[in-house]
């Protein structure tokens, strides 16, 4: 199963709610992944396990998997456009 | 479903010239007081700092600050409408200035039940209908029962 990565400052509020909405619109395309919300302290260790990293901070290093904008997720503005984005990664 | 917005802690008309100005005003609220613990203050101007909580709808925008669990007692919401804008950074990339006209802290305890009461949170103030209803709330009672039809 793919795995999606969601990481913020401390993996409480707002990665928890991108995880949980991306879960739930997947799950309603009927695809089937794996979404976590982490502490962008583990994101380090833990990308290199995962297929796509949705980003809701800003991050310094480079990331070697693709990235979905989650702040589209939180405010609804673009949402479609990435979960298309996302789906097409998942999918391949 | 939960709410987690209490008249005591709704600000109305709130003056601050900048957001750190505004959180150290707020923490010294003594109403805002018995829900964070010492620490509160600092830990969550850094964590503004580091990862700012802007949220732009197009419309308007909005911020959601907030920090770890531990400087928080019990979960809750504090809703605050400025008198003036203030600025806060966006939160996806830390690339722009929002002009933010209310902000709500998130005091987060319980982790478990954050997911489902944030995604209705912002559903809420996504919508510019709802936005002007609390702008134009003269009392706090009217703020919390619009807030509260949300939740239901």
């Amino acid at each position: 199963m793919k795995r999606v990565i969601v990481a913020c400052g401390s993996g409480v509020a707002t990665s928890q709610t991108v995880a949980s909405k991306v879960e739930k619109l997947l799950k309603e395309q009927k695809i089937s992944a794996k979404v976590e919300a982490v502490d962008i302290k583990s994101l380090g260790t833990i990308i290199k396990q995962a297929d796509v990293y949705i980003s809701i901070v800003p991050v310094k290093t480079e990331i070697d998997i693709p990235v979905i904008n989650g702040i589209a997720f939180l405010t609804g503005i673009g949402q479609k456009e990435e979960l298309n984005k996302l789906i097409e990664i998942l999918s391949k | 479903m939960i709410n987690k917005f209490k008249e005591d802690l709704i600000f109305m008309d709130y003056e601050a010239v900048d957001a750190q100005d505004l959180f150290n005003k707020i923490t010294n609220e003594s109403s805002v007081k018995r829900y964070i613990n010492e620490g509160f203050g600092e830990a969550i101007i850094a964590r503004e700092n580091k990862y700012p909580t802007g949220l732009d709808f197009g419309t308007h925008a909005i911020a959601i600050p907030h920090t770890d669990p531990q400087y928080v007692n019990e979960d809750a919401v504090i809703l605050i409408k400025l008198s003036k804008p203030v600025i806060f950074r966006d939160m996806g990339l830390d690339s722009t200035d929002l002009n933010v006209e209310m902000v709500m802290i998130l005091l987060v305890k319980d982790i478990s039940s954050q997911p489902i009461f944030l995604e209705k949170t912002i559903s809420a103030f996504a919508d510019y209908y709802t936005i002007e209803q609390i702008k134009t709330a003269i009392n706090k009672e009217d703020i919390v029962n619009i807030l509260h039809k949300k939740y239901c």
